[in-house]
């Protein structure tokens, strides 16, 4: 018996072992996900946007998807393809210091969207007013991170951190909650989202808001399906003279698919294949 | 033979071994207590009837004719014939141009078998290794996991306790992620590949003729796996459910 149960333990552990295997994200063949910072240019580059690659929704889907709202009593429509629990993200990054002799400072931020909005917080910014006040990206660094010269430097946004963006986004576009609220505070283990009334700026005020009495369904919580990628660099404290950072910095996605929503091939697959979605830019009502 | 047979063999055998050299003790034995002593006299007078016989040094070890001598068992060990399995661990490394991207990882493996022949005997293998992906980052400190499975034939000999085999089969291999196809060792989308695989081992058998352990290398190749190739060495345990 307990040669039988050994045996039955050992390939339970081969079959766990295959569960929710992850899939790593990288750029389509001949593309890359990097960013290269150049000090000697003064010129930040430009963000770069990447949406992941999901597969289309099979007809089997939609239906259950109809199910579903009929059953939560909330728009089909609202309900994504691509929930909070299908998939778990995480993104790997490095930063590379070209130059060895400098020691430099490197700063970036995520910004992303799920497939109804995009968070950009610059939209949040009254633009009449240039000392408004800008929210906080969905993921970054508050502090710059320090990188010797000639040193790589790596890091993870985790899974939770990925979470709690998206349901960030979700809290400041579909729950209309201020982003500083939203992005300031640890939402990853809410589990109701009631719906405000829309934030509405005056004088770069935001005004007091109530709550509608209706909420976003966990069931409807999307997950996000793009992200955009901006990526600076300033000399580190104590360089020497004449010194300029070059860095260069090289992410990819990585992936536990839940429910295998994602296109086995990645961004290698055919384009035909995949969903595409424009998202919606947020942006608050402004009043003068 | 079964264990209980071969036991009472060995049992009998040093029973009849320490019986027989006794029995003319005995007898001399009770010579000596005729007279109450165990001079050399008693000796000469227990060699009377034969004038012709060597004397007997009766201080000297006794020994039985060589005919009625125990048979000598030999120790050479038996091992069960039948279904088997192995279970195993060890380590895996890949060799040639996939070595830079995966550390050396440890593995477990487990294989289930039949003796068609003493010499010869078909399997299924099934083994996972688990290494540390050293690819350009990122990712970095990233580990994943190399499924693979085989139909297998062995064939070996066996000299005493010791066994050696050579085995070869051909299967399949899974990856657990593609966080090799950064470095171009997968196609996207690619986790599956035909396997083939060769490797040769030794093995003790125990006393228990169920149980033996031995040390076993194999070298694979994952064609598909830009024909990634792979060693693993392992220790084993081998159990034999077989009664032949």
């Amino acid at each position: 018996m307990i040669r039988i149960a050994i045996g039955f333990a050992s390939i339970s552990v081969l079959a766990v072992g295959c569960a929710s295997d992850p899939q790593y994200i990288t750029p389509a063949t001949g593309q890359t996900f990097s960013m290269e910072y150049d000090g000697s240019a003064q010129e930040a580059p430009p963000p770069v946007m990447v949406q992941l690659p999901f597969r289309l929704e099979t007809e089997q889907e939609v239906m259950e998807r109809n199910e579903l709202a009929t059953e939560l009593m909330f728009a089909a429509d609202q309900i994504p393809f691509v929930r909070l629990e299908d998939v778990d993200l995480s993104i790997e990054w490095s930063i590379k210091n070209l130059n060895a002799d400098c020691d430099a400072k490197a700063v970036f931020d995520i910004n992303g969207g799920n497939q109804y909005f995009a968070y950009d917080p610059g939209q949040f910014a009254d633009p009449d007013d240039p000392e408004a006040m800008v929210p906080p990206p969905l993921l970054g660094y508050v502090a710059p991170t320090p990188v010797p010269g000639g040193a790589v430097v790596t890091g993870v946004f985790r899974e939770d951190q990925i979470r709690e963006a998206a349901i960030d986004i979700e809290l400041i576009t579909r729950a209309n909650v201020n982003p500083f609220k939203a992005l300031l505070e640890v939402n990853k283990n809410i589990t109701e989202m009631p719906i405000l009334t829309p934030i509405v700026i005056v004088d770069d005020e935001p005004q007091p808001q109530t709550e509608t009495g209706m909420f976003v369904p966990p069931e409807a919580w999307a997950q996000l399906i793009q992200f955009s990628i901006s990526f600076s660099a300033r000399n580190g404290d104590e360089v020497p003279e004449g010194c300029s950072p070059h860095l260069v910095m090289e992410w990819n996605f990585r992936a536990r698919d839940q429910r295998g929503v994602l296109h086995d091939e990645g961004l290698d697959a055919d384009p035909a294949e995949l969903s595409v979605w424009t998202p919606t830019v947020f942006a608050p009502m402004f009043m003068p | 033979m079964t264990i209980a047979r071969w036991g009472a063999t060995v049992v009998a055998g040093l029973a009849l071994g320490t019986a027989l050299p006794s029995a003319p003790a005995v007898a001399q034995g009770d010579d000596d207590s005729d007279d109450g002593s165990a001079s050399g006299a008693d000796g000469d007078a227990a060699g009377d009837g034969d004038a012709k016989a060597a004397p007997i040094d009766p201080n000297g070890p006794l020994t039985p004719p060589p005919d009625e001598l125990p048979p000598v068992i030999k120790m050479e060990r038996i091992a069960a014939k039948g279904f088997y399995s192995e279970a195993g661990f060890g380590a895996a490394s890949y060799l040639g141009s996939a070595r830079p991207y995966s550390a050396i990882g440890p593995s477990i493996a487990l294989r289930l078998g039949y003796d068609l022949f003493s010499w010869f005997s078909v399997g299924v293998q099934l083994a996972v290794s688990s290494h540390e992906a050293t690819v350009p980052p990122p990712p970095d400190k990233e580990w994943y996991q190399l499924y693979r499975g085989f139909a297998d034939g062995r064939l070996g000999g066996r000299v005493g306790r010791i066994a050696f085999f050579v085995e070869g089969g051909a299967g399949g291999a899974y990856i657990s992620s593609n966080v090799l196809q950064k470095v171009g060792v997968l196609d996207p989308g690619e986790r599956f590949t035909v396997a083939f695989t060769v490797g040769g081992g030794i093995e003790y058998q125990l006393e228990n003729r169920h149980y033996a352990f031995g040390l076993a290398g194999d070298w694979w190749l994952l064609p598909q796996f830009d024909a990634a190739q792979g060693v693993e060495g392992r220790f084993y345990l081998r159990y034999t459910y077989g009664g032949s």
